[in-house]
């Protein structure tokens, strides 16, 4: 991300000599103007501008792009699409000519990742982009990411994605509890962490968003948290979160646990004087039963 | 035949024209080196020119900034640092300017009100990917070997620092702020008599405000308890009732996190759901306390700036003002008389009969009070030296040393603050606040357009609640979905990055892209939970 050392002092070139170098280079580029410039470094900037939110420039770099190598095509194709979703203002014909690109990647039958990638993005342009969204499609597209390719990224978290709909959106007939039993079946094949962290993160807020059974949310409290956590977005939330549900249902031993390693980690936490006399009612309450026996 | 005196007089006249014009040419012409210079290398002879750029103009601030500065210049000789202090008035437009003409300093103080999070994600580095390593700077210290972000006061999670939509942080603090009231010492002493104790409680509080508006009007010249203004006001209320609704978390925090956050529905879920109502004691004891505080304020405060209000308590027309931490040392400085520090806005204890059935104690605060935080710019010609000044400022004893000379708040875990400001030291032997009802922007609208039936000396509790209550459903669902609104922008805005983050392969990028897929995967969770009951 930083420029290297080298690359500071060619900034801080004198004047007089940047004034001549531009005026060689733009000769150059005059001259060589026939000649597409090179395909990955062209991608490689447009991802670089998408990745600082300039989606504009991004697109309208990629726009002149031709392709070079076999699948060149595709890539850029994937990248134009992509970077048009963020083009602002954000019109009808944007996504529909997002959701054209994303398809002849798809329709190319491309080998490699960036095809599972398309019919995901294809998806998220039906889940979340469009004025009128359609999410019956967009699961459908989920589901057949899971049949086609689980062990791609795109496909697991699809799953997670299908998750989500199918739990809070979309009206399969069958009560909230058989849908999640359904996803418990279904979600043997995840295996990428992010993926499975997400997925129990879902099936416990469910669980308790439409109180059906606390134990399982637990449990599933539990798998997530054994992932592993991005520190970034979560200091600890998720483990103060296992010991309150433990604490509620009389899971002692979960909740000291939890609630001990929260506070060591967490020591300036607002909620930290709460759990310290949960800690200690909990341990308390032990000690007494060690006198009792 | 003209007097010689005035030919004389002409060429002396001629030559400090000329040279008033030759220094001035000079000036300009050096000024401009110095500009062109510093604008194309950031460097100066051999060395490296780093500049930072704030907004607080105090003496002693900018002292302890100059500070930091040096003792950074002392052990990187090969490095100037140069600091900024632009006036708030116009720093808005200056920092527009700046990021428009390509001339932002290397490190600028951030406040999400004049950056944007499009000029955020294009202008300044996203710092998380640095956060996880421990800060260098803090060795031989009691941080040492502590990751970065931990070494602050809180978890930097909950402050400005960490912003949703682009789901990074990007900047990190230097100081921490707490809203405290300050009493006039002197008047105080003639009101209470002498050796009496400041209040501890609420109680206590409204006792001394009888008593203060009792001593003016014996005096013949009116002395108001609390100097009130808008923003401060608001703040005293939105502590009120949420330490007095703390009992009501168990019941409406559905995802057992001990947070009833407005953003993800608890509010609405429970009141939709019947948990609760406007009507409930708890409520409405603490609609009574908001009553009781606010009579103890001048009428109309809160159409008062806060400008107005310290002015009154520095003219010894009010006895007590809320003031933050930050502005304290000019409320000293600027005080003909002794000023004390009583604390947070008195709250009703659990034990109270009257107010403190729903309080469980003290509001703890979290690190979400962090403030005064530096962002790195990303056209920073030595962003690994703007970077390592960030560690070297936000380090132990740097943080030890500015606190001393600014006698602001440390925001670094463990540094001492400044003697004699203990009562500002955040608390930590508390519960967390209840219900969060006026940080939602259509149910404070409600709130205010009936406040006066609340505030009226002949009012009171029911015929607001009454009023109050026609709005309070709609006002509910109308901030949950501009806040859902906003997620689903978010939510379609990292769509976009997701691959962006994939195409490359360094740590960073790699740990930027799972956190992006799982803040989205957290945001659509909400959404749709959301949606599922809103519509």
């Amino acid at each position: 991300m930083f420029p290297a050392d080298h690359e500071i002092h060619c900034l801080s070139e004198p004047d007089g000599r940047r004034f001549l170098t531009s005026l060689v280079l733009a000769l150059s580029l005059a001259i060589l103007s026939g000649v597409p410039e090179t395909r990955a470094d062209s991608l490689d900037e447009a991802w670089t501008l998408a990745r600082k939110l300039n989606f504009s420039a991004a697109n309208a770099m990629l726009d002149g792009l031709e392709p070079v190598a076999t699948g060149d095509r595709e890539r850029i194709n994937f990248a134009r699409a992509l970077t048009l979703l963020g083009v602002q203002p954000r019109s009808a014909r944007k996504v529909e000519e997002a959701y054209r690109l994303f398809g002849k990647v798809v329709d190319s039958g491309i080998s490699g990742e960036i095809l599972p990638w398309a019919i995901y993005y294809r998806a998220r342009i039906d889940q979340a982009h469009r004025a009128d969204p359609d999410f019956a499609r967009a699961a459908e597209q989920y589901r057949s990411l899971v049949q086609g390719f689980p062990a791609q990224v795109p496909a697991q978290v699809g799953f997670v994605k299908l998750a989500i709909l199918r739990l809070y959106v979309l009206q399969e007939g069958v009560s909230r509890a058989a849908v999640l039993a359904d996803l418990e079946s279904a979600s043997a094949f995840l295996n990428i962490p992010v993926a499975l962290r997400d997925y129990h993160a879902t099936m416990a807020d469910a669980y308790l968003f439409y109180d059906l059974d606390k134990e399982k949310a637990l449990v599933h409290l539990i798998k997530a948290h054994e992932q592993g956590s991005l520190t970034i977005i979560d200091t600890g939330g998720q483990m103060a979160r296992i010991g309150n549900l433990a604490y509620h249902l009389k899971r002692w031993d979960i909740a000291k646990q939890y609630y001990r390693e929260f506070i060591e980690t967490n020591p300036d936490a607002g909620t930290v004087y709460l759990l310290r006399e949960r800690l200690t009612e909990i341990e308390t309450a032990d000690a007494s039963i060690v006198d009792r026996q | 035949m003209r007097p010689l005196w005035t030919a004389n007089s002409m060429s002396l006249k001629k030559l400090v024209n000329g040279l008033g014009l030759a220094l001035l040419l000079t000036a300009f012409a050096l000024s401009l080196g110095k500009i062109v210079n510093r604008v194309h290398t950031g460097i100066v002879g051999n060395q490296k020119v780093l500049r930072f750029a704030h907004w607080r103009l105090e003496g002693p601030t900018i002292a302890g900034y100059e500070a930091v500065a040096k003792a950074y210049m002392a052990r990187h000789p090969d490095v100037i640092i140069e600091q900024m202090p632009i006036p708030l008035r116009v720093w808005p437009m200056w920092v527009r300017s700046q990021l428009t003409g390509g001339t932002i300093p290397d490190l600028v103080m951030y406040h999400r009100y004049f950056i944007e999070d499009a000029n955020l994600a294009r202008d300044f580095v996203p710092l998380g990917a640095y956060l996880g390593d421990p800060n260098p700077y803090n060795q031989g210290t009691p941080l040492e070997g502590v990751p970065w972000r931990l070494t602050f006061v809180g978890d930097l999670s909950g402050g400005r620092q960490f912003n949703d939509n682009l789901v990074d942080f990007f900047a990190l603090p230097t100081s921490r702020n707490s809203l405290r009231l300050f009493y006039n010492r002197e008047l105080f002493a003639k009101i209470a008599g002498p050796g009496a104790v400041p209040p501890r409680g609420f109680r206590e509080f409204l006792a001394l405000a009888e008593k203060t508006r009792a001593y003016g009007e014996a005096q013949g010249f009116p002395i108001i308890p609390l100097a009130g203004s808008k923003d401060r006001g608001a703040q005293a209320m939105r502590g009120l009732i949420s330490g007095l609704t703390q009992s009501m978390v168990e019941k409406l925090d559905w995802n057992h996190d001990l947070s009833l956050g407005y953003v993800k529905g608890d509010p609405f879920f429970g009141y939709k759901a019947g948990l609760w109502s406007l009507r409930d004691p708890e409520i409405r004891t603490a609609f009574s306390a908001v009553r009781a505080i606010d009579l103890t304020q001048s009428r109309g405060h809160m159409q008062r700036m806060q400008d107005e209000a310290t002015f009154q308590f520095l003219q010894g027309r009010a006895l007590m003002v809320p003031v933050y931490s930050i502005d304290a040392e000019n409320l000293v400085r600027l005080a003909t008389f002794d000023v004390g520090v009583l604390g947070k806005l008195p709250q009703p204890r659990p034990r109270d009969p009257e107010y403190g059935m729903g309080s469980l104690g003290a509001v703890a605060e979290g690190g979400d009070k962090v403030d005064l935080p530096f962002a790195v710019s990303s056209h920073s010609k030595h962003p690994e030296v703007a970077l390592d000044f960030l560690r070297f400022a936000t380090s132990f004893q740097m943080n030890t040393l500015f606190t001393k000379i600014s006698h602001y708040q440390p925001a670094v875990d463990g540094v001492a603050p400044p003697a004699g400001q203990e009562g500002f030291a955040p608390v930590r032997e508390g519960y967390p606040g209840g219900i969060p009802l006026l940080d939602m922007s259509s149910v404070y609208a409600a709130f205010m357009a009936h406040f006066h039936l609340l505030s009226a000396w002949d009012g009171g509790v029911d015929a607001f609640i009454s009023a109050l209550e026609e709005e309070m459903m709609p006002a509910l669902r109308a901030d949950l979905r501009k806040a859902v609104e906003q997620q689903k922008f978010a939510i379609q805005r990292t769509d976009c990055l997701i691959p962006a983050y994939g195409s490359v392969s360094g740590s960073a990028e790699k740990l930027r892209f799972q956190t992006l897929i799982v803040k989205q995967n957290e945001q659509e969770n909400n959404v749709y939970r959301v949606l599922s009951e809103l519509d």
